[in-house]
């Protein structure tokens, strides 16, 4: 091997040339699509065509199953551009989802019966068909390498002669197809060295030759391998339909980090760059800190690399810190303070309200805290859980919606409705349309692996190579399965706005509000300011902080209370990702004030503004969002905007600080924060191209406030200017 | 036991240690010309009017018992003179365009906000602050109030400007965990001019504060062309750091989010005010440095140069 840490290298130089790529690569993904309102995925823009043409195993021209799947991977990788940035510790990168026309549903295992009802309570994310959003456990590849999981592949082929080696055929063929890629990127880096005049970059690309031709069939030996092993892991992750999660970060590189320490073949300045190459790849999601099966904080001082590495590449990451208790106190610190440098970083994931909320299942609470924070908003046991988390979103508001209608139609045929009317009408049309979406669930078990299969995934699971089965079809040993609620706040505040207005004060009836709801509150602008103006949820003690919490507990009692009709458990978070805008695209007004079309409020969050006088408190907030938790373990998030003004006053820092534990001890989820001021928010939305550099988080994942629609721009703008100054 | 109180803000970072709560009185002894809150001058109900969200529904019109609304063809006026602050009219107002200035409210209803956030104050050596206008002025409400908070368990400040007889701080001192203690110019004739009197009484107060041994912390709004000298900055560091119950020394640059609430209020600003430029704030905190055991203000809220 050669040996880096004897050729001291500008190792910050690299990192700014990584962060200049990365400018220019969303420059032109912008120019290619337009907007990105999703993570930045870490793809490169590629325009060339790629000569791949799927070999189909079915009529419609496309290929399923895990066989051709991986068949065709194979042949995808062959011809997969390649990749390798002179000045990264790393090579490789993906270009565009692929193989193309490779799995997907076939029209004759689509859920047709289901769609009326779907549409009926405005499903639009029933989690049929959804991919990964479930958690791999790195060790395994990080201990067998892609020749040690062939290896692994062909051992339990032998072992256990399947009638039907599908899954042992596929899988082989893809991790040939991984191993192909890898070896092409070794001739690649050679050529790109003959080439190269600098004498540290032709060290550097001769350093990636070798050591990934090692890699090719080797386990990683060293921390720089260990992250370009994960760097391959995540593009091809990546480029199947968008997988994601990576694991707890820290831990999975500190063995490597201390042997080479050690061995006196590492430095700090050195790992640093390997780790922002290694975001530079891809932005999936870790999670650094945090407790141990035994409580004890696993912070080390590669969770202070990682940090280190996020501060001074500056761009998208989605990192969280595991908040618990015993956390490192200068490692929350230091997680805090780049928040403050950088007004964007670190998501923080609470223990206390995801152990207690997932013991609360039945299992241990030493197993609950392995459940480690890898995706946008979720949390999954890494190798050894299949959750489907993040892609199965319930509409709180369609059904309250049927069931405002209803009484208004018992209102129009003479009956004096009040608001158990309501209510009884609303838990009777969200009890339908969670049922919907667990036939919805028991669907997606049944057919997907014969569709789409978990292909990149089941390699890092525990079982699924062993037993040959793929990871939805008993590759694993627990299944705890996911829906997220949405709108909460949009349907508390109209139960509340109705309780007030029309029930106790009697200022317009059931018909009339029906009737101005059905016209977008045209000719009643004071009513609907009226309807708007009622202490709302998140003050706290209000009757929509009464009304919040009933409808959490009444969906969560609905999705958890039981399972699917073919057994499976459902566990209830409140979470919308960024969609809120296309979500109240279609939803006509709401009793709260809320015009026809506009978005609905975001997944638990009290809606900008909402504390009396049009202000809001990032305390306020936190508190009435960890009160609405479903606490079976699933995330229910607080979105904080804290003012740039903040970070100026002695004491700011702490304030944050305070905020996070305060939140934990709550039982609060998950904080994603930004730090941004009302002027640089409101002059980056005018111009967003003069502001390149400014990153934030729009909801659980971390993207560049210049790739986002207009739309989700706004959502933004409305929180921060929302928040008090 | 009744108060008036013009404002309840959580997460409060900006007086006193840690996340606050802070309360602000209604009621001042004090008219300093650059008031960041000037609606906390009057002790009596104020209304704040703000045309330019008047969506023309003709409620104020409807409920104002002496007609002080006056909607015209093209304006919506409020007539001051006529008005009683009632605020019949803000709470029909539902587009914000009619406040009112000041609520009553018990010491129970206050209590139950602040105890909102009490994990917050926990977390961060935080509580709760009694400002205003001057809360002294209100001592029985703000006392009994204070003695509540103590027996929640919730740390204390006091943020006071001095102008009354000394026996009513006296008085709250045994609820009171730290006094933030205004001084906003030590000559007689830059006080007379911008705060109304010639600040003798906070002077003097500030000396018997002092004495007392009780923990407190001074803080000073700093104006260019005001007070931004070194003879007054410097000046207030000398005497205040003879005292060892001080515990910090804080330079305020001056802010004019007071300047859209006192239009708002039906008033306007006889004079303009502004910050105090960065490396001047740096220099005069340097010069108080050396007098008081912490010296602490934000650079960044200076005027940029």
């Amino acid at each position: 091997m050669d040996n880096l840490a004897d050729s001291r290298r500008p190792y910050d130089e690299h990192i700014q040339a990584l962060c200049h790529a990365k400018d220019e690569h969303t420059r032109r993904k912008l120019q290619l699509r337009g907007y990105l309102d999703i993570d930045d995925h870490g793809w490169v823009p590629w325009e060339d065509p790629i000569p791949f043409a799927v070999t189909p195993n079915h009529h419609d021209g496309r290929a399923y199953g895990i066989r051709a799947t991986g068949e065709n991977f194979r042949a995808w990788l062959q011809v997969h551009p390649l990749y390798i940035h002179p000045r990264s510790a790393l090579a490789g990168a993906w270009v565009q989802f692929g193989p193309p026309a490779v799995g997907g549903w076939r029209s004759e295992d689509r859920p047709g019966h289901l769609q009326p009802e779907f549409d009926r309570y405005h499903i639009r994310n029933s989690g049929v068909g959804a991919m990964n959003h479930f958690g791999p456990d790195m060790r395994i590849g990080l201990e067998l390498g892609w020749g040690g999981l062939l290896r692994k592949l062909r051992r339990f082929r032998a072992l256990n002669r399947p009638s039907d080696p599908a899954f042992y055929d596929g899988e082989e063929a893809f991790v040939e197809g991984v191993q192909c890629w890898i070896q092409r990127h070794v001739g690649h880096a050679r050529e790109l060295a003959a080439a190269e005049a600098n004498a540290d970059i032709q060290d550097n690309l001769r350093h990636i030759a070798a050591m990934n031709e090692w890699l090719v069939d080797g386990a990683p030996r060293t921390f720089r391998e260990a992250c370009q092993f994960l760097a391959w892991f995540q593009s091809v992750d990546r480029m199947w339909h968008a997988g994601g999660a990576l694991g707890q970060l820290d831990e999975l590189l500190r063995p490597f980090y201390e042997a080479d320490v050690a061995a006196g073949r590492l430095d700090d300045d050195e790992a640093v760059w390997c780790l922002a190459s290694l975001f530079f790849n891809d932005t999936h999601y870790s999670q650094i800190g945090g407790p141990a099966a035994d409580g004890h904080d696993v912070t080390s001082p590669v969770s202070f690399l990682i940090l280190e590495a996020m501060h001074r590449l500056r761009i998208p990451v989605n990192m969280a810190v595991r908040l618990h208790d015993g956390l490192d106190e200068n490692l929350l610190r230091r997680a805090v303070e780049y928040l403050f440098a950088d007004g964007t970083g670190c998501s923080f994931a609470c223990s206390k309200g995801l152990d207690e909320g997932f013991a609360r299942n039945g299992y241990p609470v030493e197993l609950a805290r392995l459940r480690a924070k890898v995706g946008c908003n979720w949390t999954a046991l890494p190798g050894i859980e299949y959750c489907l988390q993040d892609v199965t979103r319930q509409c709180l508001v369609t059904p309250f919606q049927l069931a405002f209608q209803d009484v208004v139609q018992l209102a129009r045929d003479g009956y004096d409705p009040d608001m158990d009317d309501l209510w009884d009408r609303y838990c009777h049309h969200l009890g339908l349309s969670v049922e919907v979406l667990k036939q919805g669930k028991d669907w997606h078990m049944a057919h997907h692996a014969n569709n789409t299969a978990e292909i990149v995934l089941n390699l890092f699971m525990h079982g699924t190579v062993e037993r040959g089965l793929d990871v939805v079809c008993g590759g694993v040993d627990i299944y705890n399965l996911a829906v997220d609620g949405l709108g909460l706040a949009t349907v508390a505040d109209s139960l509340a706005a109705i309780e007030q207005r029309v029930c106790s004060e009697q200022r317009l009836g059931w018909t009339r509000l029906g009737d101005l709801l059905d016209h977008n509150w045209e000719g009643a602008e004071d009513v609907r300011l009226m309807m708007k103006n009622i202490p709302r949820y998140g003050t706290g003690g209000t009757r929509a902080d009464y009304w919040a919490l009933r409808v959490s507990e009444q969906y969560s009692n609905l999705v958890r209370g039981t399972p699917t009709p073919h057994g499976y458990r459902i566990l209830p978070g409140l979470f919308s990702h960024g969609t809120i805008v296309a979500w109240g695209r279609d939803l006509g007004a709401t009793p709260n004030g809320r015009r026809e079309g506009e978005p609905i409020s975001h997944s638990a969050n009290p809606d900008p503004g909402f504390l009396p006088g049009g202000g809001g408190a990032p305390t306020a907030k936190s508190t009435a969002v960890a009160a609405v938790q479903p606490r079976w373990g699933n995330t229910t998030p607080v979105q904080l905007d804290i003012d740039r003004g903040l970070a100026g006053i002695i004491g700011g820092i702490e304030s944050v600080i305070a905020l996070l534990k305060a939140h934990n001890e709550l039982g609060g989820t998950l904080v994603n924060i930004n730090v941004i001021s009302r002027e640089q928010i409101l002059e980056a939305h005018d111009d967003p191209a003069a502001h390149p550099d400014l990153v934030v988080r729009v909801t659980g994942y971390s993207a560049y406030f210049r790739s986002l629609s207009r739309e989700y721009r706004q959502q933004l703008v409305d929180r921060i200017m929302a928040e008090p100054r | 036991m009744i108060g008036t109180v013009f404002n309840l803000q959580r997460f409060s970072t900006a007086d006193g240690p840690g996340v606050r709560t802070t309360v602000f009185m209604k009621g001042c002894s004090n008219q300093c010309a650059w008031c960041h809150n000037p609606e906390s001058i009057r002790r009596e109900a104020e209304i704040r009017f703000y045309p330019d969200r008047c969506i023309g529904c003709g409620r104020c019109l409807q409920v104002c018992p002496v007609g002080a609304h006056v909607s015209g063809a093209e304006a919506h006026n409020l007539d001051r003179a006529t008005c009683t602050a009632c605020g019949l009219c803000a709470s029909e107002c539902f587009a914000g365009a009619v406040e009112a200035a000041g609520t009553s409210m018990s010491v129970e209803d206050v209590l139950r906000e602040i105890v909102k956030d009490a994990p917050y104050y926990r977390h961060s050596g935080g509580g709760v602050t009694i400002s205003g206008g001057e809360p002294v002025l209100q001592a029985e409400f703000v006392g009994e109030l204070l003695r509540a908070c103590q027996y929640h368990g919730l740390h204390t400040a006091l943020d006071t400007a001095g102008h009354y007889a000394w026996s009513l701080l006296d008085g709250l001192l045994d609820v009171v965990d730290l006094v933030l203690y205004d001084v906003k110019a030590l000559d007689p004739d830059t006080h007379l001019r911008y705060v109304g009197n010639d600040g003798r009484l906070i002077r003097e107060n500030l000396h018997r504060l002092g004495g007392s041994g009780h923990p407190f912390a001074v803080r000073t709004p700093v104006i260019a062309g005001v007070n931004d000298t070194e003879a007054e900055i410097g000046g207030i560091a000398r005497i205040i750091g003879q005292y060892s119950s001080l515990t910090y020394y804080e330079l305020l640059p001056y802010h004019a989010l007071g300047n859209a609430k006192l239009q708002s209020l039906g008033r306007h600003a006889a004079e303009r005010f502004a910050a105090p430029e960065r490396h001047h704030l740096e220099n005069l905190a340097a010069t108080a440095e050396s007098f008081v055991p912490d010296l602490r203000y934000s650079s960044s809220l200076a005027r940029q140069t």
